[in-house]
């Protein structure tokens, strides 16, 4: 008994919390990884293996490849999907950064009700406001365009809900000091918080390129001609089959999957201590 | 400098999304660039029904050089919720000339979008057609699609597990239910695989057993008919026999019943002739399947002949070329016998137009199943299969039949008890 | 001067309102304009489009609907204890994954986080075959002597629970994970390097600075884990189509049958829909109130 209190002493129990934080990492890492890793495994096999649940790598990947390039415009596509994503991220970080920022700094009791409104909005399932909202732009004439696919994502409750909770962290003072400053009120957001704030808009960017990638509900009603399909209404069109190709369907959604996951990797490069690092 | 770069990078490309945005309209004109109509299929499968639909306009732009036709897929779910969400919404704008839609989901769309879809009972002559496949369409007196192919269902089974349990093709041909279930138990107990598999989340037993038997959940005028209806008593009955042998392998999904299949689990399925080509891809299994005809209930009007799946083509009344998408349907699925032998046998599909399946080609011997002239026999038994009314709330009964079945499988409810209170969940769900 | 005071007090004021302004715009145009028009439809009845007004029947209607009930309860499980579970897993996560001197940051965070990108239907397949009878899982847990005879993962009902349970907490710890690992950036480092010399140890550390620290981003992850689970869908689709039995069915899942799969009662499935609008709405008011959220 003794000499385990001993062991956990100092040095020693250093040494054992670290490795069992490693431990406790790598086990989650793998279970995390193990349905990418057979995600990319299955893209190798054919349908027939992937059903009986083969593990191993398999030689149909340059057949699935081909399968799914013969499937539908994969590049027109990717295109239209990359657009759309680049566009929604850009300006509703824009927008919604903006708000949240402003709820907290220029706070008064009417924002305040504004912002419970929007935030409540949040609460309602999106499938019912679809038939509204498909009403309303037909008469506007904006389906089948590329704005009214992003107009309804441009302001989400989320993105500026976020914005302000981690504005709230902000310290009020540097603002104070850069009115004094003379610096201007839109100076101010741009020069001194932006930068400041850069692991908040990591997270955002992160989180508003997979959403807008994977967005799937209102392209699917909104869209109506090919030439404008999204990657994910392109892999959804391949799914339902009375003998479904896995095979190739997991090599769309490979696909699918890379620039969300590639964006993560160098945009959590900027979750390091930012923004006390650029007030000192 | 970078920021400004950054910012002159937005505004462009903003200024370029705009105009994307503004040339991508949709073409309501219902006519190609150079002039051709042209007509809009939706259709689901790349292995199926889109490549047939290709070779059928392939047939039909060769004789009318002024039609362009294009076969556009989307997932079967996707069609669903663009057709609903676009009809209720009251625009048909974006909406193609014609849509594939399975047996069980034609009444839903007629009879939710009255006068959205194409009364075609004056273009086709429907005296061609299997006469369930024809009801499944009709409305009063309007029949609003053509038929497309047939699932007709069969006794699928691995002869070579049979054959080890002493069974003949004709001790399985014409049996009932009970009879199946001995024959079960003994293949069981020879070989040690279950004899069927079933999926326990879905009610295509009941269905089945309902269309052999010429009834359904719902009466003529609509009412439910679940309560006191001999044949899902009996059904229910057969279904609870089936579990307690513990012959039964139970799947979820397609994939895990394909699995069982190809893996050789079990050793037969009662399905839709749809399912060829899941079988056949198991090259290794080639010779050891053979098909008989399903089971029946031993009831009145109980019959070995039944349905699952099945689809049909569907004209949208209000799109731009309604009429030349009505005349296409009519000369290649309801008068080109080539084209049917064509698809049968380039992608396996049996249509439900009768004068084909008198043919050569339906008539072949598959080596897949010992030479046993599968085509000819499907074709032969869709005749005889009763045609039942179907009507819009198949699907609220199902699942009000799964949520009570378990209270009989454990014995706690007996079958008439568990069918009343099931009767009253369907009358609650459809008010 | 005094006026010149209040000149800029004005300013102050509009630019105030300029910041907020386009998402004001925006959500009274493409969210309160259409849930209006939703809320009218959701007071009329009928099958497709033919639709008549019908006042609060479809409300009525819900009250004593089963499979609203059991679907509700369902939902409510999942909930109360899932949502718990996942943030606390990615609150500890996120904040070992902040020490900086710990090794390969880089790949822990991203293998972490590539649950939520994995496609759905990937992880759907390969779930359902790890836990099907004679899946992974049950050969792993047979061979470790846990359990004696295989479980029925997918065809019970109460396990059937335990797989979306776990397939929910897998996809979607490391989404929360983001918003923690992001925001403990805003902490200043100085607190832990004081709190260290006056000897504080990790789990100190922990209980002590990051989760009250963190307190305005805890409360912004359980909300929308409150309206994320309240409006689960694609998990339950996908792995178990909300079988056996309807015991995984999730209310969003049922709105989706009254839509498209059932005959299509667009007005009902709204109704469901406020419903579950308002239950959100409540839960989130009492989760802002137990954690004090204040503007200040």
């Amino acid at each position: 008994m003794t000499d385990r209190k001993q062991t956990y002493r100092g040095k020693g129990r250093r040494r054992a919390v670290c490795g069992i934080q490693y431990l406790f990492l790598i086990i989650m890492a793998v279970i995390s990884v193990f349905p990418f890793l057979w995600m990319i495994i299955s893209a190798t096999n054919s349908s027939m293996d992937i059903i009986l649940g083969k593990m191993s790598f398999g030689g149909e990947l340059m057949n699935n490849i081909r399968n799914l390039l013969s499937a539908g415009d994969l590049l027109t596509c990717l295109k239209n999907s990359a657009i759309l994503s680049v566009f929604i991220t850009t300006l509703s970080i824009l927008i919604c950064s903006l708000a949240g920022y402003g709820f907290i700094v220029f706070k008064s009791r009417a924002k305040e009700f504004w912002f419970s409104f929007i935030l409540l909005s949040m609460m309602i399932p999106t499938s019912s406001l679809i038939i509204p909202l498909f009403k309303m732009f037909s008469s506007m004439g904006l389906l089948n365009t590329k704005v009214g696919v992003m107009l309804p994502s441009l302001s989400t409750a989320f993105l500026i809900f976020f914005f302000r909770q981690n504005t709230k962290s902000f310290p009020l003072e540097t603002i104070q000091a850069a009115r004094i400053d003379g610096l201007g009120e839109l100076g101010i957001f741009f020069k001194i918080f932006m930068p400041m704030m850069k692991s908040t808009y990591s997270a955002a960017i992160i989180i508003t390129f997979m959403s807008s990638w994977n967005n799937y509900m209102w392209p699917l009603i909104s869209l109506q001609t090919t030439d404008q399909r999204t990657l994910p209404l392109l892999i959804s069109s391949l799914g339902t089959a009375y003998t479904p190709d896995y095979g190739m369907i997991m090599v769309g959604i490979i696909i699918t999957t890379i620039p969300s996951a590639l964006i993560f990797f160098l945009m959590q490069k900027s979750f390091v201590n930012s923004m006390m690092g650029s007030v000192k | 400098m970078k920021k400004r770069l950054m910012a002159a990078g937005m505004v462009m490309a903003l200024t370029a999304g705009l105009l994307a945005g503004c040339s991508g309209g949709s073409d309501s004109s219902g006519e190609t660039e150079d002039g051709k109509k042209k007509v809009t299929v939706w259709a689901w499968d790349v292995e199926y029904n889109i490549p047939i639909m290709e070779e059928a306009a392939k047939r039909y732009e060769a004789n009318h050089d002024d039609v362009d036709i294009e076969v556009v897929e989307y997932s079967y779910d996707d069609i669903t919720q663009k057709i609903n969400t676009y009809l209720t919404a009251g625009t048909t704008d974006g909406l193609p000339d014609i849509i594939l839609s399975e047996d069980a989901n034609v009444q839903k769309y007629i009879q939710s979008y009255p006068g959205e879809f194409k009364d075609m009972s004056d273009i086709v002559d429907f005296s061609n057609f299997a006469q369930y496949k024809v009801e499944v369409l009709t409305m009063d007196d309007g029949i609003y699609g053509v038929p497309f192919d047939i699932g007709t269902e069969g006794l699928f089974y691995r002869s070579d597990y049979l054959e080890q349990a002493g069974y003949t093709h004709e001790d399985l041909m014409n049996i009932t239910w009970d009879e199946f279930i001995e024959i079960g138990k003994k293949v069981k107990e020879v070989t040690g695989k279950n004899m069927l598999s079933l999926d326990p989340d879905s009610m295509n037993f009941m269905r089945d057993c309902m269309q052999a038997s010429g009834t359904w959940y719902f009466t003529e005028d609509g009412e439910v008919n679940i309560s006191g209806n001999a044949v899902i008593e009996e059904g229910t009955r057969i279904y609870k026999a089936l579990m307690d042998a513990d012959i039964v392998e139970l799947t979820s999904g397609w994939s895990e019943m394909a699995a069982a299949l190809n893996n050789g689990d079990v050793a037969s399925i009662t399905t839709g002739c749809w399912i060829v080509p899941t079988i056949t891809a198991q090259e290794d299994q080639s010779g050891l399947w053979r098909v008989a005809t399903m089971p029946r209930l031993d009831t009145e009007g109980g019959t070995n002949y039944g349905n699952r799946g099945g689809s049909n083509w569907l004209v949208l009344e209000n799109s731009a070329n309604s009429d030349i998408a009505a005349d296409f349907l009519n000369e290649i699925y309801a008068n080109d016998v080539d084209f049917y032998e064509t698809i049968l046998q380039e992608v396996g599909a049996a249509g439900a137009y009768i004068p084909a399946q008198s043919s050569d080609v339906y008539n072949e011997p598959v080596e897949f199943f010992g030479g046993q002239a599968i085509w000819a026999d499907f074709a032969e038994w869709a005749q005889q299969v009763p045609a039942v009314n179907l009507g819009v709330y198949s699907d609220e009964a199902d699942n009000a039949l799964i949520t009570c079945m378990p209270n009989v499988l454990d014995g706690s409810q007996d079958i008439p008890t568990m069918l009343s209170e099931a009767q009253k969940l369907v009358e609650q769900q459809i008010q | 001067m005094n006026r010149k005071l209040s000149k800029q007090k004005l300013k102050f004021r509009i630019s105030g309102w300029a910041f907020v302004l386009p998402s004001i715009v925006l959500f009274l145009w493409l969210v309160l304009w259409p849930m209006i028009n939703a809320f009218i439809m959701s007071l009329q009845k009928g099958k497709g489009n033919m639709m008549e007004f019908a006042g609060f029947d479809n409300y009525l209607r819900l009250l004593d609907d089963p499979v609203f009930i059991s679907s509700l309860k369902n939902t409510i499980l999942y909930f109360v204890i899932q949502v718990p579970v996942m943030l606390v897993l990615a609150l500890i996560v996120a904040s070992i994954l902040n020490n900086p001197k710990l090794k390969f940051r880089g790949f822990f965070r991203t293998a972490i986080f590539i649950p939520c990108v994995t496609s759905l239907v990937a992880y759907s397949l390969l779930f359902r075959s790890m836990f099907a009878e004679d899946g992974f899982i049950n050969n792993v847990l047979m061979g470790l002597n846990l359990i004696d005879s295989p479980i029925p993962w997918l065809m019970d009902t109460f396990w059937a629970k335990v797989v979306i349970i776990l397939a929910i907490t897998w996809r979607w710890t490391g989404y929360n994970m983001i918003f923690f690992l992001s925001s403990l950036q805003n902490i200043d480092s100085d607190i832990y390097q004081a709190a260290e010399i006056d000897g504080a140890g990790a789990w100190d550390k922990f209980w002590r600075i990051t989760v009250p620290l963190l307190k305005p981003v805890i409360l912004l992850t359980a909300i929308m884990s409150t309206s994320g689970t309240l409006q689960l869908f694609d998990e339950v689709v996908n792995i178990t189509s909300g079988g056996p039995n309807n015991s995984t069915m999730t209310i969003s899942h049922y709105i989706y049958n009254l839509s498209f799969k059932y005959s299509p009662d667009f007005g009902y499935a709204t109704a469901v829909s406020f419903v579950v609008f308002v239950l959100i709405a409540v839960l989130s008011l009492l989760q802002m109130k137990v954690s004090g959220d204040k503007n200040d």
